[in-house]
């Protein structure tokens, strides 16, 4: 099919008025949860889960996607009016974005930087509509040794990539894929670390563990601080609007921060922080007045913000060509679309059009309708963000317990919510990062059923990962990748982030 | 003698110290559990090859861990300031004891009303608020998830002896 018959099955898709309203909805909520800190994406497509059984696996991708890059693009709001980031990709809009506010140009950085959104979003979009067949050619070589191959760099540029110690990454990419083996083995039946538990016999779910690990333990962490009253600066509609000046300023970094994004977002990793945080230091080398950055310069709102949401469509090529979720949120809608039945990877263009071009469809309603809604909805979003945080948090607690009940109707999936969030708590005390875990969790099955399929075929044999060249390829990536902090440290250029312990 | 002997202890007992050792244990587990599910089979991998694996991988990191984290003593992270506040231990307590109660209320008072008690005791514990306020915002809160999940999603909670 050419691009043209591509776009009409996609809007034919996406125009649906149930699927309009399902966008509508997902991205609403999404930004509502982008807005609010403590409530990241992840958590908000866990959450509303259930709520997509009743519904089709394309209308349900349709709303959770809309959730994704909603967050993502509702976490600057937070970042520019009370300098708290909404998600981890705001982080680096803080930096210009609230002394922005605090001049009284709140408005127009909360425009740049819904403009700059939706450019690098809709830019995002078209580069999955082309490449997205294009990488079927490419994705149909590949074999069980080949998904191993990238099951393994995957999970290695999540370590690599963490913020905190690679160590301690890799040990909770190993944990996650031990937890992954408990329950029924798909290859052979054997029930294993079940403990004679009826419940562990279909393993321990993503959703319970990513609502405990991201949901209870950011709550149980923050409970801890003190409510401190928010300082929220106030902003109107018609001062949103760029002038030319703040145009001439921010199309640079714009379209800087959309290509970096892009291709950053394609990495596994956690790619929407890395590409915010690449986009701002890349700004600040290329600007004459390198000093104004951090005291409210337009360029450090409009390039990061445009990076994070590329970076976050981005992350949708990998996914939807490879099955490979590429970071935590994207790793929770591949599992979404395990359970309503869908395997993305190579085959899904082909296999289930449906899906893929609807994703895409939306994703181009969804970018227009964050932009259209978000400018005159950022009053709301104020009013919201002055909700005390006493009040919020049992909300978010009883969302999580109540959203892991509605899962399969089973406490026990409350009591591994509220297991996982008592983990995810001590992780965080004691410098563990959860990405990893959950990334290892969902790439377990796979790994683990691609890896017994590499060995029959090799009969025995683990050169095969070495002997095929495109597993030979991501197996020496993944390898170097791994041993560079030792290489880095022999050498003397040891540096802090990546170090080993 | 003891103060020293015991500051001693303080000094390489921090927190990498402690995770190293549970982290040690867990992989300990699942390696030792491989065995019964067989590590390899007919000459391929077996059940067991992918525990045994990563619980290797887990025993031999959380042991590099450890001897770093000895090695480094005091440098690393200790068990100082695990609480930020006084009250923060309280708060967390709190938390973790309501949340196994509620699993517990939700079997025998239903949805709707142990999610108002749970609103309520959090809100009410969180910062001093009046009961009037509380009571309302517990009451609408409680209402809305009850009609969202229970009503309209048709979400077959346990009910309670109200009959929802």
């Amino acid at each position: 099919l050419s691009i043209g018959d591509n776009l009409a099955l996609a809007f034919g898709i996406a125009l649906e008025p149930t699927n309009l309203l399902l966008c509508f909805l997902g991205v609403v909520f999404g930004t509502l949860t982008g807005v609010l800190p403590g409530l990241g994406a992840s958590t908000a497509i866990s959450l509303l889960l259930p709520i997509t059984f009743t519904l089709s696996p394309a209308r349900s991708i349709i709303m959770l996607a809309g959730i994704y890059y909603g967050a993502l693009y509702g976490g600057s709001t937070t970042s520019i009016l009370v300098n708290v980031p909404g998600e981890g990709s705001s982080m680096i809009t803080c930096l210009d974005g609230y002394p922005m506010a605090r001049q009284g140009r709140a408005g127009v950085a909360l425009g740049v930087s819904a403009f700059g959104s939706f450019i690098a979003g809709t830019f995002a979009v078209f580069m999955l509509m082309v490449s997205g067949p294009l990488l079927l050619s490419v994705a149909i070589e590949f074999g069980p040794p080949e998904f191993v191959a990238l099951a393994v760099l995957g999970l290695t540029l999540v370590t690599y990539l963490g913020t905190g110690s690679m160590l301690k990454a890799l040990m909770m990419a190993g944990f996650g894929l031990l937890i992954a083996c408990v329950g029924i083995d798909n290859v052979s039946g054997v029930e294993r670390y079940t403990f004679g538990l009826l419940n562990l016999r279909e393993g321990i779910g993503l959703i319970p563990v990513m609502m405990g690990l991201f949901g209870i333990a950011e709550v149980l962490i923050n409970i801890e601080k003190t409510f401190e009253k928010r300082e929220i600066f106030k902003t109107t509609f018609r001062e949103m609007l760029p002038n030319r000046a703040d145009w001439k300023a921010s199309i640079g970094p714009i379209s800087r921060g959309t290509a970096v994004g892009f291709l950053i977002g394609l990495i596994p990793g956690p790619g929407a922080i890395i590409a915010s945080l690449g986009s701002y230091a890349m700004e600040k080398k290329l600007s004459k007045h390198p000093e104004r950055f951090g005291t409210g310069a337009i360029e450090g709102v409009a390039g990061p913000e445009s990076a994070n949401n590329a970076a976050g469509g981005a992350s949708f090529i990998p996914l939807l060509t490879l099955g490979i979720p590429c970071n935590v949120a994207v790793a929770v809608l591949l599992g979404a679309l395990m359970i309503h039945g869908v395997s993305p990877g190579p085959l899904l263009v082909k296999e289930q059009p449906e899906v893929f071009w609807g994703v895409v469809g939306s994703m181009y309603v969804g970018n227009i309708m964050l932009l259209v809604l978000n400018l005159p909805l950022i009053g709301l979003w104020v009013r919201l963000l002055r909700v005390p945080y006493g009040i919020l948090f049992p909300f978010i607690l009883l969302i999580c317990l109540i959203g892991a009940y509605s899962i399969n109707n089973s406490m026990w999936d409350v009591g591994v919510t509220i297991a996982f969030g008592l983990l995810g708590y001590l992780m965080r005390k004691f410098g563990y990062e959860a990405a990893p875990l959950v990334m290892a969790l969902v790439l377990g099955a796979m790994f683990e059923v691609a890896l017994n399929q590499s060995m029959v075929i090799s009969h025995g044999n683990p050169s095969i990962f070495f002997t095929r060249p495109i597993s030979a390829v991501l197996m020496v990536a993944s390898i170097a990748i791994l041993m560079s902090p030792l290489l880095l440290r022999l050498l003397g250029k040891r540096r802090p982030g990546l170090s080993l312990e | 003698m003891e103060e020293k002997r015991g500051q001693g202890v303080k000094r390489w007992l921090n927190r990498d110290v402690l995770s190293s050792v549970f982290w040690m244990g867990v992989g300990v587990v699942f390696v030792v559990g491989s065995f019964q599910y067989r590590v390899i089979k007919s000459g391929t991998s077996g059940p067991g090859f992918v525990p045994f694996l990563a619980g290797v991988i887990l025993v031999i990191l959380s042991a590099s861990l450890f001897l770093s984290a000895v090695r480094a003593g005091s440098a690393a992270m200790t068990l100082d300031g695990f609480f930020p506040h006084s009250y923060s231990l309280r708060r967390f307590l709190v938390a973790l004891l309501a949340l196994p109660l509620y699993v517990v209320g939700m079997m025998y008072l239903g949805c709707f009303l142990v999610s108002l008690l749970f609103l309520l005791f959090f809100m009410k514990f969180a910062e001093p608020r009046s009961w009037g306020i509380v009571l309302a915002i517990a009451l609408l809160g409680a209402a809305t998830i009850y009609v969202v999940f229970s009503v309209l999603l048709k979400i077959p909670f346990p009910t309670g002896p109200f009959g929802f």
